[in-house]
């Protein structure tokens, strides 16, 4: 009885993981190459942009925010680098500069990503405005920059670095899945291991309780989206990276799917509940839906229904679940 | 002493109509910028423009009151439009039967009231009845009616509606159709937010929804009938919308829950629930209109516009936040 009672429990506890498990299951019964090792690749570096946005979309979920501003942030730390990784970008101030080194373009991408977060922060925090509106209203102001930076023109004609960044190590594993991992692990040691992570908990569990207890709210706050840009950023650098260029218009609408990413996975919109564990098994569950989904040869517009109604259950799901808990 | 409350007479007035205020003033800057401002066509363009938007404004009103939201706004236009289109299109009964007459203007009306209000419900039984955040709830469906419209549309505009249908986009004398049809929903709005238990209850469940339980109203079936209501006014700017364009696509009115949001909060909603009017919210929707429409007179290009309206909403945003310290 005992027994019969533990493993429900830790199938509830793990209910999403049990549904991605039972989903490859089913699709590899249906569609036996889902396992060959370039479809598995395929599958992670397919989750890489989203995914790493998820990351620092779980820290501000957990603080009980929102950032709906996350898409236009991708394009324009985007952007912002990759005006600098044009081949004939130092030419254009002075004709004999040498081509500047890739990191250039790298930093810059990071800083304006970072940067853009703590905008955000910033307003949030000592403004005290919700951060649904407030982010809502960034996504229009981040998006028209990036557009007014180009001219509405794709970026192209990139410095070597980043069809370097775009490649793969050993011609078989991307570097994109490399870094979306490194990334993994760093925000799960912020998360687990720091007073910042702890402090974010705090904050997204009770605020009033986490000031009294002299957590610097205003401050960690501003933190938490400066390190969720600094996430979008290498968003945006693994997306140019690949493409080896970037349109101003892209990544619209990606804050969605990552937010969908963590709260598959059991990140509470709410605030204070959630593990980095959750938010990659729930970005895995939309990235593996896709994959087998344009496997089994099914519509783009059947495929669009199918998330929707995976991000429902999935959390209505985890409703019943926490609801049990209680 | 008399002085003093008058100036605190003049403060409250201030803080009270403060939108108002707020719209004068851009109306007579855009004046003295733009010679011939003022002038009918201006006038009713501005107020045409405003219809669609306004009315999925007055909308989603209801629920940001209600303490909920709702993102999926903009797919459900795109949904009802493309259907409500389909039934309105010239052959549409001929294709079931070859003798039938071609189908009045009440058969696409009745259609886009009647998928809208199912669409709402299906928001409204998802929050209300399996306690899903409307947040994530709306998202779910955001994808959902999206993809559902793709697929009835199959790609394809739909167009060839039925003279009638395409009148919806005409005048009545100098008074564009569009904006009776949103001057009639902001009267039945009013009404309904005001005078009725419907309404009453709506201010009662943003406001504290466990007091609200206690004082005896049906919290779920209230939520439903909210949200089923906002479906409905949806499906009213979605029969204008398809009127105007007379050729729908499934990927139309993205974005516009973006703009029907900020309408509200800008006109004073409260986006933590609870308070909200439904002048404001008109007023809200014509501050936006009115920036646009004389941007677009200015010769400002499209990327400064479109962070202009971004930089509007974080600024009313953090005015409003003010004001209630205040």
């Amino acid at each position: 009885m005992e027994r019969n009672m533990d493993i429900k429990k830790l199938l509830s506890k793990h209910a999403t993981a049990v549904i991605l498990i039972a989903m490859c299951l089913l699709i590899t019964i249906l569609r036996p190459k889902f396992l060959a090792p370039n479809n598995l690749i395929s599958v992670l570096s397919s989750a890489c942009v989203y995914g790493c946005m998820a990351l620092g979309a779980t820290f501000i979920l957990i603080s009980g925010g929102i950032d709906l501003a996350a898409g236009s942030e991708v394009a324009f730390a985007g952007v912002a680098g990759a005006l600098f990784g044009q081949v004939a970008f130092s030419g254009k101030i002075l004709a004999s500069l040498p081509e500047l080194p890739f990191i250039v373009p790298v930093l810059i991408t990071l800083l304006a990503g970072a940067c853009i977060g703590v905008i955000n922060g910033l307003l949030i925090a000592y403004f005290n405005t919700p951060p649904f509106i407030i982010t809502l209203g960034m996504t229009t102001v981040v998006r028209g920059f990036t557009l007014l930076l180009t001219g509405g023109e794709p970026v192209s004609n990139l410095s070597s670095g980043y069809s370097v960044l775009g490649g793969k190590i050993l011609s078989f594993i991307p570097i994109s899945v490399i870094i979306f991992i490194a990334l993994i692990i760093l925000a799960h040691i912020l998360l687990k291991r720091t007073q910042f992570g702890y402090d974010t908990y705090a904050i997204g569990s009770n605020v009033e309780a986490a000031r009294v207890s002299g957590v610097k709210v205003p401050a960690t706050l501003v933190k938490i989206y400066g390190f969720a840009g600094l996430m979008y950023a290498f968003a945006g650098l693994i997306m140019t990276s690949r493409a080896v260029s970037i349109h101003p218009g892209a990544a619209v609408g990606y804050e969605l799917t990552a937010i969908a990413g963590c709260v598959i996975g059991g990140v509470s919109p709410s605030g204070g509940v959630g593990t980095i564990g959750n938010t990659v098994i729930g970005t895995l569950v939309i990235s593996v839906l896709r994959n087998g989904l344009t496997l089994l040869g099914v519509d783009s517009y059947w495929q669009q229904i199918a998330e929707g109604l995976v991000i429902v259950i999935a959390v209505a799901i985890d409703v019943r679940r926490s609801k049990g808990t209680k | 002493m008399q002085e003093n409350t008058k100036g605190v007479n003049i403060k409250s007035l201030f803080s009270k109509y403060g939108i108002l205020f707020m719209l004068l003033v851009l109306i007579l800057i855009m004046t003295i910028l733009i010679p011939g401002f003022i002038s009918i066509s201006n006038i009713t363009g501005i107020l045409t423009q405003s219809s669609i938007y306004g009315i999925m404004a007055l909308g989603v009103t209801f629920i940001i009151i209600s303490g909920g939201i709702d993102l999926s706004a903009g797919s459900m236009v795109a949904l009802v439009a493309t259907v409500s289109a389909i039934v309105g299109q010239a052959d549409s009964a001929r294709k079931i039967l070859s003798s039938v007459p071609e189908l009045g203007l009440w058969a696409p009306l009745l259609t886009a009231i009647i998928v809208g209000a199912l669409a709402g419900g299906i928001n409204g039984f998802l929050i209300a009845k399996l306690n899903l955040l409307p947040f994530i709830a709306t998202l779910g469906t955001y994808t959902i009616a999206r993809g559902i419209a793709l697929v009835i549309a199959q790609g394809q505009a739909i167009s060839g509606l039925t003279a009638s249908f395409a009148a919806v986009g005409g005048n009545i004398g100098i008074v564009p159709i569009p904006v009776l049809i949103f001057v009639i929903c902001i009267i039945i709005c009013s009404v309904l937010l005001n005078r009725t238990k419907f309404g009453c209850n709506t201010y009662s469940i943003g406001g504290n929804a466990s007091a609200a339980r206690i004082t005896g109203i049906n919290i779920q079936r209230n939520i439903i009938m909210i949200y089923a209501f906002a479906g409905i006014m949806y499906g009213i700017a979605a029969f204008v919308f398809a009127g105007r364009v007379q050729s729908v696509n499934a990927g139309a009115a993205k974005n516009y829950e973006m703009t029907a949001i900020s309408a509200s909060i800008i006109g004073g909603t409260s986006p933590s629930g609870g308070k909200g009017t439904i002048w404001g919210v008109v007023v809200g929707t014509m501050i936006i209109t009115v920036i646009r429409y004389g941007l677009t007179l200015l010769g400002v290009d499209a990327y400064w516009q479109q962070i202009a309206e971004g930089a509007i909403i974080v600024i009313a945003v953090i005015l409003a936040v003010r004001k209630k310290k205040a």
